[in-house]
């Protein structure tokens, strides 16, 4: 039986964090009341003009330098004219003359092997956004979204299955976020794909006829759209049938790919240079500035965390799979605290409130100098960690000094040596099943007892003298 | 110029793709005088052909400016009023159109 | 003393010395249109009340002693196809009926902040393609030299208005010719200023790289002190040149202080230009360069470059360029919307509204504009288009140097009767062949008064100079207007109370 090779290339279109649009000056912020961010621009009324938002090019360059794209040294926009509503002017400012950045490349994280070529990146506005009304069987359209300004990364067909495809995702959305180009929030349409899917025999050179699929709104989605449309293809190409290049639309719910009719298919989008905007030169010096002021990337800081401070390459790893986790590690030591200290905390404690609180470990709003206070408190024995963990529930909701909270509520560790045996003595006294257990040779029974005289200061008991004194008092019951 | 006969430079094959491109209904009397209306007018200008542009760069713009460029500052927008007001066909602070069949 | 056969400045003059007050003009001018422009039909909208209390408002300020400029309190036109809040603004275009633009264009902000009071809107081709007002939805404006005859265009209603004493000046577009074409045809001064001089900001665009607002007024001394008015550097059109500052500054020098000797001053006269002709344009125009050559100007020969793809190109970019930008007319934000939109499918919805909404001539623009930009025509027009525009930028650059101005024809002919070419697009377009290289080159040019030909009606020369060097050619037809009268001539219509 013939076997088939899968070609996949991505075309990724990602928001930019910018404060305002592409090209005027109306908020970029989602989720607001519909038509609320709009003005003469981005509406296209009559006579408005576009004037590009720099930090538009400025997020461009970044990623272009960080993908080792060339830079276009006079880059130019473009109209693209179709029409629907989603699109004021009937036509979509965009690049394709003169793109920002060409030639670039990506590694895989998990497929060391696969160097990505990316095509080009260009720059351009996004679209408003339609909804339908089913009491009226007509389209409701919100410009808001128009002119949020657009990356748009496109990639060679140069993957070969749905695992690497998301691999290249990942490995890109991890990248835009620690470039600060992108939140790329994917349930909110900041980080979108379309995908191109083709077949070809193992073996043969020539590509194969491709389909580009739409509408994929997770990577879940994506990898199951890859490995959909793939095997449609290869059922087609063993019938006897042939390829059509169409764009088709993923539809989640029935896990299945429609072609789609209107606009996609066989258009003529007569593009031409914008008139109204003129050419954008990006010489050496600006070039160098944005290369200076490059953020770094999570490989280099994965290696740093490893070398500098000495975390393991799991915990490193783990810091850097998003900007967040990075950045709250990297305060929390400047603040003072063990990097040890800091990367296990993060990776306990807090991620486990944030799984419990069934939120974003952005959303925690302790700061990193309580928590550096906190970390400090554990390590010079003047809390348990017991009681850090508590305070730290407390800190979730509280605006506090953590050690003038610990200060006033008592909260310090139990050291005294005689009040410690009291403590001992009383609850071996009050199980005596537990002691019995013990002296006939079950090791268990000391771990409970432990815990008794934990939970009976109150997890402020210094855990090792607790533990000494177990030990003792238990011994001095072997002798009647 | 593919669609075209012989020294014909717009059939009416491409007069109708050309419309519906444009989003314009022409009834036949309207495409036969555009037919003709281009053809007369193309005919007078591809004079421009005899001279050679091979080693021209395109002027995109009447003169060379470059980077005029504003800053990431958002200002509010004022209320969506001042712009539904304009149109006939408005809900939920929508504008509505004819379903967008995809 | 009639206050309409004052100039703009002689006006402004006597409201700021506080001799007439602003109402008193705007009286006069309500009283004028109000006779005459049912006739005409130079005022597609205006507002008597509107009108009154603009003047009321400047009044106060004036008053107050606020220093707003030279023009303030004096009512002015504006061409239906600048955005003002005021009044509805359509481009003469059924697409745009009732449309009230919810913003101002950077010129009008400019006007009102210079005291200006906006009469109302006027006549010109629909979205300014055309050269006769002939397209414009509203039927046509008149020629106040004779009605029989075109006011020009496409800002036909602002030269028509001015020209028949509805208003001291006005504002008008140029992307092929629409601001000296008409001016030539009624006997007034206009300048096509160098491109990026004056903010497009609210000028709905027919070819958006060739676009430019510019001043119709009846002497080069109005047209600069218009230009000191609406010129600006504008944040919000990325065009717009860093130049204005200079340029203001420069501009009044320039038709005050220019120094009426122009020795040293070159002017370049194209023979063959003269060659294709009407005899009473040649003779005007050579009496204009001999005029030049009295005050001291040197007059040298000028060959046109490419003369005969200037027309082509400008037509190719220019229709190009339209496609883009009125593709946004589609019936769902404003202007024209169907009652039954929703019983349409979208494509039907567009299709309708479009063909519906736009005339003749601009539905032949947008298929010749969609034409050479589809799919496999490119580069053969488009592309080839842009590239001849290249050399015919690089020529002027070449040829001009030394010399300050070139000196041409407007137009081949005087102002035609109504109609004459109705059926003849290639016609119509090939007399556009003296006036598209400014737009193309984006060079400042002038149009001013020179003559009147046998049958009564006005004849216009025409200055190109160099980039943002819209001063000099001020100056230079400021000093021929100091030796000659032809700009001072008015059509009798244009006495008082008369109606046209």
């Amino acid at each position: 039986m013939t076997t088939y090779e899968t070609i996949i290339g991505l075309e990724v279109h990602t928001e930019l964090q910018t404060d305002s649009k592409i090209f005027c000056s109306c908020s970029t912020r989602f989720g607001q009341q519909p038509n609320t961010q709009c003005c003469p621009v981005c509406l296209g009324l009559p006579g408005a003009l576009p004037v590009l938002n720099r930090q538009v090019a400025e997020l461009a360059l970044r990623l272009c330098l960080a993908t080792d794209c060339s830079i276009t040294p006079v880059t130019r926009f473009d109209r693209k004219n179709y029409f629907y509503p989603d699109l004021p002017k009937a036509y979509q400012i965009s690049q394709l003359h003169e793109p920002i950045g060409r030639n670039g490349q990506l590694c895989l994280k998990d497929f060391p092997e696969r160097v990505v070529r990316i095509h080009e990146i260009h720059m351009e506005e996004d679209a408003g956004k339609l909804t339908h009304d089913p009491w009226s069987d007509q389209s409701l359209v919100d410009y808001n979204r128009c002119g949020v300004p657009l990356l748009e990364i496109v990639s060679e067909p140069d993957l070969r299955s749905a695992e690497e495809a998301l691999d290249y995702l990942a490995t890109l959305r991890k990248l835009l976020m620690f470039l600060g180009v992108s939140d790329c929030r994917m349930e909110q349409g900041s980080l979108r794909a379309d995908v191109n899917v083709s077949v070809r025999k193992t073996g043969t050179q020539a590509l194969g006829t491709r389909t580009e699929m739409k509408n994929m709104n997770s990577f879940k989605a994506i990898g199951r759209a890859i490995i959909h449309e793939s095997q449609r293809q290869i059922d087609l190409l063993n019938e006897g049938g042939m390829i059509l290049q169409e764009t088709r639309r993923w539809d989640e719910n029935k896990e299945m790919s429609f072609a789609m009719r209107s606009k996609e298919n066989a258009q003529d989008y007569r593009y031409f240079p914008d008139p109204d905007l003129p050419p954008v030169k990006l010489d050496k010096a600006w070039i160098d500035r944005v290369r200076q002021n490059m953020p770094e990337r999570p490989e280099q800081k994965q290696s740093r965390y490893q070398h500098e401070w000495r975390l393991s390459a799991y915990e490193a790893e783990q810091l850097t799979d998003e900007p967040f986790l990075a950045s709250l590690l990297e305060q929390t030591i400047a603040c003072g605290a063990n990097p040890a200290d800091v990367s296990s905390w993060i990776l306990g404690e807090w991620l486990q409130a944030c799984r419990s609180g069934n939120c974003d470990a952005s959303d925690l709003s302790v700061q990193p100098e309580s928590l550096a206070k906190l970390l400090e408190m554990i390590r010079n024995n003047v809390i348990t960690r017991t009681t850090a963990r508590s305070v730290f529930t407390y800190m979730l909701d509280h605006q506090i000094d953590p050690e003038s909270y610990v200060r006033e509520h008592g909260l310090a560790m139990v050291n005294d040596l005689d009040d410690l045996k009291q403590m001992v003595a009383s609850v071996l006294e009050a199980s005596e099943q537990s002691v019995k257990d013990y002296l006939a040779g079950k090791e268990k029974a000391k771990t409970y007892l432990i815990g008794q005289v934990m939970r009976k200061s109150r997890g402020k008991a210094n855990p090792a003298h607790v533990n000494k004194l177990v030990e003792e008092l238990l011994e001095q019951h072997r002798q009647p | 110029m593919s669609e075209a006969k012989n020294d014909e430079l717009v059939s009416r094959e491409v007069i109708s793709r050309i419309a519906k491109l444009a989003r314009l209904d022409l009834d036949d009397n309207e495409q036969n005088t555009y037919e003709h209306d281009l053809e007369t007018i193309l005919d007078h200008f591809k004079k421009i052909n005899v001279y050679d542009t091979k080693q021209v760069e395109p002027a995109y713009h009447p003169h060379d400016y470059e980077n005029k460029l504003r800053e990431d500052d958002a200002k509010p927008s004022r209320p969506p009023q001042d712009w539904l007001a304009l149109a006939k066909q408005v809900k939920d602070g929508c504008y509505m159109v004819p379903k967008a069949v995809e | 003393m009639q206050l309409t056969e004052l100039s703009a400045w002689q006006l402004g003059d006597l409201i700021r010395k506080k001799e007439i007050r602003a109402l008193d003009a705007a009286e006069a001018v309500v009283a004028e249109i109000k006779t005459k422009n049912e006739k005409l039909n130079a005022f597609l909208s205006y507002d008597e009340a509107v009108i009154r209390s603009q003047a009321e408002g400047v009044q106060e300020k004036l008053d107050a002693g606020q220093v707003l400029s030279p023009l303030a309190g004096v009512p002015m036109a504006v061409k239906d196809n600048i955005s003002t809040r005021l009044y509805p603004t359509t481009c003469a275009s059924d697409m745009l009926q009732g449309y009230l633009p919810p913003y101002d264009a950077t010129v009008i902000e400019n006007l009102q902040q210079a005291g200006a009071v906006i009469t109302g809107k006027t006549n010109m081709d629909e979205f300014a393609m055309g050269c006769s007002t002939e397209t414009s939805f509203r039927g046509p404006a008149l020629n106040p030299w004779n009605q029989g005859h075109t006011p020009g265009g496409s800002s036909g209603g602002s030269a028509a208005a001015v020209a028949a004493g509805l208003s001291w000046y006005a504002l008008g577009s140029d992307t092929g010719g629409s601001i000296r074409q008409p001016s030539a045809y009624c006997n007034l001064t206009g300048l096509k200023p160098s491109y990026g001089l004056v903010s497009r900001y609210g000028l709905i665009a027919y070819a958006s790289s060739l676009d430019q607002i510019g001043p119709m007024a009846r002497s080069a001394r109005d047209c600069a002190a218009v230009m000191d008015c609406i010129t600006s550097q504008d944040s919000k059109d990325s065009t717009s040149s860093d130049h204005s500052t200079a340029f203001k500054a420069s501009c009044y020098e320039a038709t005050t202080g220019f120094n009426i000797s122009l020795k040293g001053r070159k002017i370049a006269l194209p023979e063959q230009a003269l060659a294709q002709v009407d005899p009473a344009v040649r003779r005007a125009v050579s009496e204009t360069a001999a005029v030049f050559k009295d005050l001291g100007a040197d007059i040298v020969p000028f060959d046109l470059p490419y003369q005969d793809a200037s027309v082509p190109v400008y037509y190719l970019i220019a229709c190009a360029e339209a496609s883009g930008n009125l593709a946004r007319y589609d019936g769902v934000q404003y202007g024209r919307q169907p009652d039954n939109g929703h019983e349409m499918d979208l494509t039907a919805f567009y299709e309708h509204n479009r063909s519906a909404g736009f005339g003749k001539e601009v539905k032949r623009r947008l298929m010749l504009g969609t034409f050479v930009l589809s799919s496999g025509y490119y580069d053969a027009w488009y592309l080839k288009a842009l590239k001849m525009r290249r050399m015919i930028i690089d020529s002027y650059n070449e040829m001009m140097r030394g010399i300050d101005a070139v000196l041409m024809p407007v137009t081949p002919s005087a102002a035609p009767p109504l109609y004459q070419h109705e059926d003849d697009p290639l016609a119509r377009y090939i007399s556009d062949t003296f006036t598209v290289d400014a737009n193309l080159t984006g060079r400042p040019a002038i149009a001013f008064p020179c003559g009147i030909n046998a049958g009564g009606l006005p004849v216009g020369a025409q200055l190109t100079g160099h980039l943002l060097a819209d001063d000099i050619l001020l100056g230079l037809v400021h000093a021929y207007q100091t030796q000659t009268s032809h700009h001072e001539k008015r059509p009798s219509s244009a006495r008082k109370g008369e109606p046209a």
